[in-house]
């Protein structure tokens, strides 16, 4: 039923060896993204893709980089899990290595597109200034496939339980924007929030969103 | 709904783990459904009246009964 953890180098560390590695390659990622950030803020201009062909080759070392620190990472971890796994257990770590390897490519991708963004360059991916054709095709065919990819990989490799617990978490997240929208037009009108823009229906989408990991969780882990 | 999962899962002598090995599930179904918290669909029903060897009925308990 089980198989065997081959976490190979991994394994020949210590645990607080392993577990201090895990903390500062986490810490050295943080500054990572910061680093990806800046490079895109220096090489993108009002949202058009770089002509110069160096600064796809920096960003593709720069992905090659961030997958080798992931796998670093995941390594590092599964060696700290149990040392016997179940075949539904060993589907289900490697859809979700799956799915955060499509994400990280493609959420850099948008943190660049925002990035770009020089007069509101903080407001990352809730931005909504213009840019220019390809980059939202190309941006909106990433999305597509990401979504798509990870909704019918995850349907097929989750159980029953977990199934339930999705369905229940998107049911209220589904009430909460049925709620959300109209009270803020409502609220709107009487001048006593800001006029639905944009950005706030976004910003309400990814609350939406976090209704739903959350009500996800319960159901799953109660 | 309550239901025998622990009791056949301890003459067995298995974790939670290795039943949900043997289901093909997560742990945390199994200890969804032996807490009463969560009723398997009818498919998972019948995998766990077939790998004890019993019926639906003899596992998972009816209520209005």
């Amino acid at each position: 039923m089980g198989a065997q953890i081959n976490a190979g180098w991994a394994d020949r560390l210590g645990s607080t060896a392993r577990v201090t590695l895990i903390v500062v390659i986490s810490i050295l990622g943080i500054f990572m993204i910061g680093m990806v950030a800046g490079f895109s803020y220096a090489v993108f201009e009002d949202g058009k893709l770089p002509t110069k062909p160096l600064a796809y080759i920096i960003f593709a070392a720069m992905i090659g980089f961030a997958a080798l620190v992931g796998w670093v990472l995941a390594t590092l971890i599964r060696s700290l899990r149990p040392q016997s796994m179940s075949g539904f257990d060993r589907r289900y770590w490697r859809m979700w290595a799956v799915i955060v390897g499509l994400s990280i490519p493609i959420g850099i991708g948008f943190v660049m597109l925002g990035v770009s963004d020089r007069a509101n360059g903080i407001s990352l991916v809730l931005s909504n200034s213009p840019i220019a054709p390809l980059t939202a095709i190309l941006g909106s065919l990433a999305l597509g496939v990401l979504l798509i990819a990870s909704a019918v990989i995850y349907h097929r490799t989750i159980d029953d339980h977990e199934e339930r617990a999705y369905l229940w978490g998107s049911t209220i997240a589904f009430y909460f924007l049925a709620l959300a929208f109209p009270l803020h037009w409502l609220l709107a009108r009487g001048g006593i929030v800001p006029v639905l823009t944009i950005g706030v229906a976004l910003l309400l989408i990814l609350l939406s969103c976090i209704v739903q990991a959350i009500a996800w969780a319960l159901l799953k882990f109660r | 709904m309550e239901n025998r999962l622990r009791i056949l899962r301890a003459e067995r002598g298995w974790s939670q783990a290795e039943l949900a090995g043997h289901l093909d599930v997560s742990r945390q179904a199994v200890n969804a459904i032996e807490t009463g918290k969560y009723d398997p669909s009818l498919p998972l029903a019948f995998k766990v009246a077939r790998l004890f060897g019993q019926s639906i009925e003899q596992i998972f308990l009816d209520e209005v009964k």
